[in-house]
């Protein structure tokens, strides 16, 4: 039985509504107020993006999607993009440690169950900056601590729900998050200074330095973070237990492991990370815009991403640098971006490597009365390579190789306006050829909207997108143990990368309603159904043996190979955008039922060991996805009594989730390697001072409720925390 | 199934008491504020002639829009000299258009025709944001280029109307015929 927070939910909701006083204030025209300083010229010049890939107002948008701003963000105290997207419907959010967070839209994460962090983690999703994406090619997703921006440097953030990789490129399997990055529209020097430091010494420093003439812009940024844990201790798979101050782990052969200090150097730290970016923009005429942006990043982090054996937690480091280069000319868009740099997935021996992946996309816009269609072609290249690093005689490194995953794509986005534009077709196709497997794969978004007048429009969307292969899946070639058996005799198990995968893809249907209900209040309705297939994992295959000199060794093929597994998932999404002058909410909830087909928990093939389970023992089974939450959603409001004065008041809730884990299978005793993690609502409060037009004095308030309990299996407890602050625009 | 409504029922609480807490109105989040800043800037870049110099500024509004609430909480605090800045909203099958300014919505651009053969030769700005509607009649057309908006501006439909243009505005847009 599903329990709820929403009861409670209701009615904080209700109290924080109604307990406050309508003063009629100077809060009028806030938004406008920014915009009746700028010069009719700086007016033209501001940014006007919004889903869909195409400039348009979030009303009419195609896809179903949500837009947060700063000002969205500031108002409610986010202190990371990661927390920022707790703001936009659709999202699932758990915080594994102070500041680092697990992400999904929708859901479909802990798939397939009983496997490792690595492959359960969110791979579908596409977080782009300014349609760069930051996709990680090693096991696919994001590395979200290595994202080199901060919220000083963000104008907004588009989030599309559902498959759209036609639109956006591979990996937009369950959706896009991009995130927007400002540009100052005023001439002159400007400047952006924030800081807030708090509970578990979280300290949060970041700023941006512009100076705009004429047609040329030049932004220098810069951001710095340290969290510490809300715990110094750790849990351990094999004891089933938090350990404070361990002097050692056992692993999952119970191979005692002594050397944690070297492992985790500094127990209490959840994140450090610094990173500088500069953004250049350059009109040398209309109609024609030549952007730059480059950055270097350096983080570290405890989180629950890489799987070490012993305990949830490792430390993982990132170097990395990226450029972007992007020129508009009518209607040629082109861009072409880098990034590369080094990572280690945890302090063990042999686990770092080098990466380096290029991105190119050029399309071009025909318009012609009610029709516009847009060819393009792109080429996508990660390069990751750990030979320089790991042990490749005896394979102990990650993945033991270089290996180039590729993809080569040409598409066409068209669009069609009829029924005196009241009925709009929009169409992407992509045909995207990869490296592995060499095949091609289609992937399409169809959709429609009807706009009956100004208040309401209905859309329909058929979408179908593909996951690219990953570095790992593909190319690992790996001994994780060597057991010795008897006199002579060695058990030896091996991880075998497969380049005839089938990739991971995502289908989707969903109807949409948008209402202006009145000028002041907007809904959105999205129902939709997913199917999500071609999941892979690492299966044990037959074990064979050979003589090596007097030793016999018995090898354990570990292969990646595709489960027959099957996901659905039906749901609905309502959110409601509310404002009366110095008032504004914004509650969002998303109720979906997610089941998996033909899933059995064993990781072995028929040939490992005929007669016994395996994983295709599943086949005709249904049972509910208990990883995912049943209900989630929250909501923002904002509340300005006097020009001065910003109180914010805003929560995310989810219901009960049953993660297991990969020990499940391990240890196969009921116990180890599960954790229901509770229902819980977050309630935070920020208050806000501006004394001085520009600078703002604030308290931000993190889960008043003090619901201490964990958000992901086995992570650090997330109590009450306090942060204060100043930030400064000149 | 009871689960389901059970959950259905909550949320639809949950946005009964948001909508029941407060049940009148104001502005909201939109991108057309950029527009209603537009439109009223262009209060100072045209001359109107002397003749419709005195009383209310009027601002028609053709269609279903956004802007028409922006433009009011806009102008809440604005006058044009000292005149006094009226929205209005007009109808192609109405009475007697008195406006100064006209935004033609993309939802009324089907009928862009029948708004300048009303408007023929009457001093009115006519604004819109329709491809290709600046060489259909309009005096100002917004585009959307590079994720910004652009105006098209068509200086012979502005000096037909009696409308006198200054060279900054000019400057600032694309002129085309």
């Amino acid at each position: 039985m599903v329990k709820f927070s929403v009861p409670k939910l209701i009615f904080l909701c209700a109290v924080a509504m109604c307990g406050m006083q309508i003063a009629e204030a100077q809060y009028i025209q806030n938004e406008s107020k920014i915009y009746d300083s700028l010069s009719l010229k700086d007016l033209l010049n501001v940014k006007i993006v919004s889903i869909s890939k195409a400039p348009e107002f979030l009303f009419d948008a195609p896809l179903s999607g949500s837009v947060i701003t700063k000002e969205d963000i500031r108002r409610a105290g986010s202190t990371s993009i990661m927390e920022a997207l707790r703001l936009v419907p659709g999202v699932i959010i758990r915080e594994q440690s102070n500041g680092n967070y697990d992400i999904h839209i929708r859901g479909m994460d802990n798939v397939p169950p009983d496997a490792p962090f690595e492959i359960t983690s969110n791979t579908t999703t596409l977080v782009m900056i300014d349609n760069r994406p930051t996709y990680s090619y090693l096991r696919g997703g994001t590395f979200w601590e290595t994202i080199p921006v901060d919220l000083n440097d963000v104008e907004k953030i588009e989030v599309v729900r559902g498959p759209a990789a036609a639109l956006y490129g591979p990996n937009a399997v369950n959706g896009v998050i991009n995130i927007i990055t400002r540009q100052f529209k005023k001439a002159g020097l400007h400047a952006v200074l924030n800081s807030q430091a708090g509970s578990n010494q979280t300290q949060i420093a970041n700023g941006s330095l512009s100076y705009t003439l004429d047609r040329v812009s030049v932004i220098a940024s810069g951001n710095y973070t340290h969290r510490n844990r809300s715990q110094t201790s750790y849990f351990e798979y094999v004891r089933n237990e938090w350990l404070e101050n361990p002097q050692y782990f056992v692993s999952f052969d119970y191979d005692t492991v002594r050397n944690i200090d070297n492992l985790y150097p500094d127990r209490n730290l959840a994140m450090e990370k610094y990173a500088g970016n500069l953004f250049v923009t350059y009109e040398p005429r209309d109609r024609m815009l030549i952007q730059f942006s480059g950055g270097l990043q350096h983080s570290t982090v405890q989180k629950i991403l890489s799987e070490t054996g012993y305990t949830p937690f490792s430390t993982n480091v990132s170097d990395s640098r990226y450029g972007d280069v992007k020129i508009a000319i009518k209607g040629l868009n082109a861009q072409l971006s880098y990034s590369g740099g080094t990572q280690l997935k945890n302090l063990q021996a042999g686990n770092k490597y080098d990466f380096q992946t290029v991105d190119a996309n050029v399309e071009y816009n025909f318009t012609k009365n009610n029709f516009s269609i847009k060819p393009g072609i792109s080429y996508r290249s990660a390069i990751y390579d750990d030979t320089k690093y790991s042990d490749t005689v005896n394979k102990t490194g990650v993945f033991n190789s270089r290996g180039e995953i590729t993809t080569k794509s040409a598409f066409v986005r068209g669009e069609y306006k009829m029924l005196d534009g009241k009925l709009r077709l929009v169409a992407g196709l992509t045909a995207n050829k990869f490296n592995y497997p060499d095949t091609t794969y289609l992937s399409y978004q169809f959709a429609a909207t009807y706009k009956f007048n100004a208040k309401h429009i209905i859309r329909f969307v058929v979408s179908k997108a593909p996951r690219s292969s990953n570095i790992y899946d593909t190319y690992v070639d790996q001994t994780f143990s060597v057991v010795p058996v008897g006199p002579n005799r060695y058990a030896r198990r091996e991880l075998i990368g497969n380049k005839n995968l089938k990739l991971l893809t995502s289908s989707m249907i969903e109807i949409g309603y948008r209402a202006r209900l009145s000028s002041d209040l907007n809904l959105d309705i999205e129902v939709f159904r997913t199917k999500m297939k071609n999941v892979t994992a690492f299966v044990q295959d037959r074990i064979y043996a050979y003589a090596s000199g007097p030793d016999s060794i018995y090898v354990a093929p570990v292969i990646a190979m595709n489960l027959p597994l099957e996901l659905y998932q039906t749901g609905i999404t309502l959110s409601v955008s509310y404002a009366k002058k110095n008032i504004q909410i914004k509650p969002f909830v998303t109720f979906q039922h997610t089941k998996i087909q033909d899933y059995a928990p064993y990781a072995t093939t028929p040939d490992a060991y005929p007669g016994l389970p395996n994983i295709y023992s599943g086949i005709g089974t249904e049972t509910r996805l208990k990883s995912t939450p049943a209900f989630y959603g929250g909501f923002s409001a904002n509340y300005m009594p006097t020009a001065k004065w910003n109180i914010n008041l805003n929560a995310y809730s989810y219901s009960t989730q049953v993660y297991t884990h990969v020990t499940n299978i391990v240890f196969n005793d009921g116990i180890r390697g599960i954790d229901h993690i509770k229902s819980k609502t977050i309630l935070n409060l920020r208050v806000a001072y501006e004394p001085v037009k520009g600078l703002n004095l604030f308290l931000n308030g993190k889960n008043l409720l003090n619901d201490k309990t964990r958000e992901f299996f086995k992570a650090d407890d997330m109590p009450f925390s306090l942060l204060g602050g100043i930030s400064y625009e000149l | 199934m009871i689960l389901i409504l059970r959950k259905l029922t909550s949320a639809l609480a949950l946005i009964a008491i948001l909508l029941l807490c407060n049940n009148s109105a104001s502005a909201q989040e939109s991108d057309y504020t950029v527009h209603a800043n537009i439109i009223y800037r262009f209060t100072k870049y045209v001359k109107w002639p002397d003749e419709n110099k005195s009383g209310d500024f009027i601002i028609g509004i053709a269609g279903d829009s956004p802007v028409e609430e922006e433009l009011k909480t806009l102008i809440s605090n604005k006058t044009v000299g000292n005149r006094k800045i009226v929205i209005r909203k007009v109808f192609a099958s109405g009475a007697t258009l008195n406006c100064h300014i006209l935004f033609v919505s993309e939802d009324a651009s089907s009928n862009i025709k029948k708004w300048i053969a009303r408007m023929a030769n009457i001093p009115v700005l006519i604004v819109t944001e329709s491809e290709g509607m600046a060489r259909k009649g309009s005096c100002i057309n917004f585009v959307i280029i590079n994720d910004r908006l652009k105006l098209e501006i068509n200086k012979t439909n502005i000096e037909q109307r009696k409308l006198g243009i200054a060279t900054e505005l000019l400057s600032l847009g694309k002129v085309v015929k």
